[in-house]
């Protein structure tokens, strides 16, 4: 009953088959062309400045340069590829991006940030060069215990941020340069630095060198700002970007940083106790239990100069349709803080708009050598009880660890891969043991940021 | 800088020089991705919120901002 059927239908469905080939064939040339020039010039992009790519997406043509066997990726490209090259040289590369992002962040220590960020850029990948700038704003609102412990109302405050860029490439070399400006009621901060790199080997190894200064004044709402200490930070960056194969490449970077001036936070207050008492405040003790054993309180004091080192690695491994991302820090610093951060995304291609990640944090450390959980006072035979000259009351300079875990995704609004429209959203979920600190042993914090990013 | 880190990095940095193959432009699909681009992965909001939270600095970006956190 089937054969016959099916041999009854044969001949419809071969005349079916035989339309559909010579639909193709006429659609072909006109079809080809656009296609094959779109997979051209965005290989020849990737060839131009390979490092300097930052498409979201940028290539929908890589995919499928992607399943290319080792064979063919071995061979020499063909000359037409040069030719593109060229032509694309010729036919203007200015990009302009505009992006907003606004991210938010609460946690259980009652403090709440509301971030707007707006950026720009215009860029010629081409010729090597671009300037960009962004604006930010934070909106906190606070009801920390700390400020609680010292009856101080809740406060909310806000703190813009404006930063400038620009890059050009000297020969096989490339210089960025960079600015920012920050101002807050109480902060005042104003920085530039540069980073100069260099391409050698055929971009297969690239050593750069940087710096930066930074000048701030530390001050309280209200006071006049001709009163604020000052606190000056220098920063010296070294290290190398290298192509370890086909798939990987990493980046070693030694990172100095010398602070001189006014470290501590001027409305930090902390609780001193009778000597031996001490022992009776335990980690994460309440406010009350605090408030009635404290004999008085004194301001945080902490030593004028730190100087900070970090020695950092970053590794990008590409398969088939996902990257991994691992960043890996140590750190010392001149007051015995030791640390470690780790931070692992893995980029999941969703089809060829969608990026999906995953994403986690872990960075842990102890404290720095003059951390106290509760300054007691210092016996004295011969006088008045005295307190240690340092004391710290951010409970950042004490020992902690903190997990992060989060999801991520980044989606092409429109089919134009040489000018995409991209919508980005990401939640993380922190969470903070502080192991030798009052009032507090833990924090959960959540962080989400929503983006909008356009290029023309 | 001290002595030992000087010379922790130059090791590491021989290391890392040695241990890499030559790879031509034109075997760099995978390495022109976006993703590629060892960048910072944190944007300016989530960057702030590290800077708060952890009692390290480095390895990001050369030049940081105010505090925000008195």
């Amino acid at each position: 009953m089937q054969l016959t059927s099916a041999s009854r239908d044969q001949p419809r469905y071969a005349r079916f088959r035989f339309r559909l080939a010579v639909i193709a064939i006429v659609a072909a040339p006109c079809l080809a062309p656009s296609a094959a020039s779109g997979r051209r010039a965005a290989r020849a992009d990737a060839e131009a400045a390979p490092q300097d790519q930052s498409d979201p997406f940028a290539d929908e043509g890589e995919s499928r340069s992607e399943a290319k066997t080792e064979t063919e990726e071995d061979a020499e490209p063909p000359k037409v590829e040069v030719r593109t090259r060229a032509e694309v040289s010729r036919g203007g590369n200015l990009s302009v991006r505009a992006s907003t992002e606004v991210s938010a962040y609460s946690d259980t220590d009652a403090v709440h940030v509301l971030s707007p960020t707006v950026a720009g850029s215009v860029s010629d990948e081409v010729a090597g060069w671009s300037v960009g700038g962004s604006y930010l704003v934070d909106a906190v609102s606070a009801a920390s215990v700390d400020i609680v412990s010292t009856a101080s109302a809740h406060w909310v405050e806000r703190r813009q941020v404006g930063a400038g860029s620009a890059s050009f490439k000297l020969g096989p070399s490339a210089v960025a340069l960079s600015g920012n400006y920050s101002r807050e009621p109480d902060y005042l901060s104003i920085g530039g630095g540069g980073v100069i790199s260099f391409e050698l080997a055929e971009k297969n190894v690239m050593p750069f060198v940087g710096g930066s200064y930074g000048h701030d004044l530390v001050g309280r709402t209200g006071d006049p700002m001709d009163i604020w200490p000052e606190l000056n930070k220098v920063s010296l960056k070294a290290g190398v970007t290298f192509v370890v194969n086909r798939s990987t490449i990493a980046s070693l970077s030694f990172d100095e940083i010398m602070e001189r001036g006014y470290l501590a936070k001027p409305y930090r207050y902390l609780p001193v106790v009778a000597p031996g008492a001490g022992s009776q405040i335990p980690p994460g003790a309440s406010v009350d239990l605090v408030k009635s054993l404290n004999v008085y309180s004194v301001a945080e004091n902490v030593p004028t100069e730190r100087n900070r080192s970090a020695l950092s690695g970053r590794l990008a491994y590409r398969s088939a349709h996902a990257t991994f991302r691992g960043d890996q820090r140590l750190y010392h610093d001149s007051w015995e803080l030791l640390a470690s951060t780790t931070d692992i995304h893995e980029f999941i291609d969703v089809g060829s708009r969608m990026l999906v990640w995953p994403h986690l944090r872990a960075h842990v450390q102890n404290g720095v050598t003059f951390w106290r959980r509760v300054i007691e006072q210092l016996p004295n035979t011969a006088g008045p009880a005295g307190i240690p000259t340092y004391r710290a009351g951010d409970r950042e300079l004490g020992p902690l660890y903190t997990l992060t875990a989060g999801m991520g995704t980044k989606i092409r609004l429109n089919s134009d891969i040489r000018s995409p429209w991209t919508l980005s959203f990401q939640v993380d979920g922190m969470y903070t043991r502080y192991l030798d600190a009052i009032y507090i042993s833990r924090r959960w914090a959540l962080f989400s940021a929503l983006g909008v990013e356009a290029a023309f | 800088m001290n002595r030992p880190c000087a010379i922790l990095l130059l090791a590491l940095l021989g290391l890392s020089g040695a241990a890499c193959t030559h790879v031509p432009p034109f075997q760099r699909g995978r390495l022109a991705h976006p993703t590629m681009l060892l960048d910072e992965t944190a944007g300016p909001g989530e960057s702030h919120v590290y800077a708060i939270h952890e009692g390290a600095v480095g390895g990001g970006a050369a030049v940081e901002g105010g505090c925000g956190c008195n």
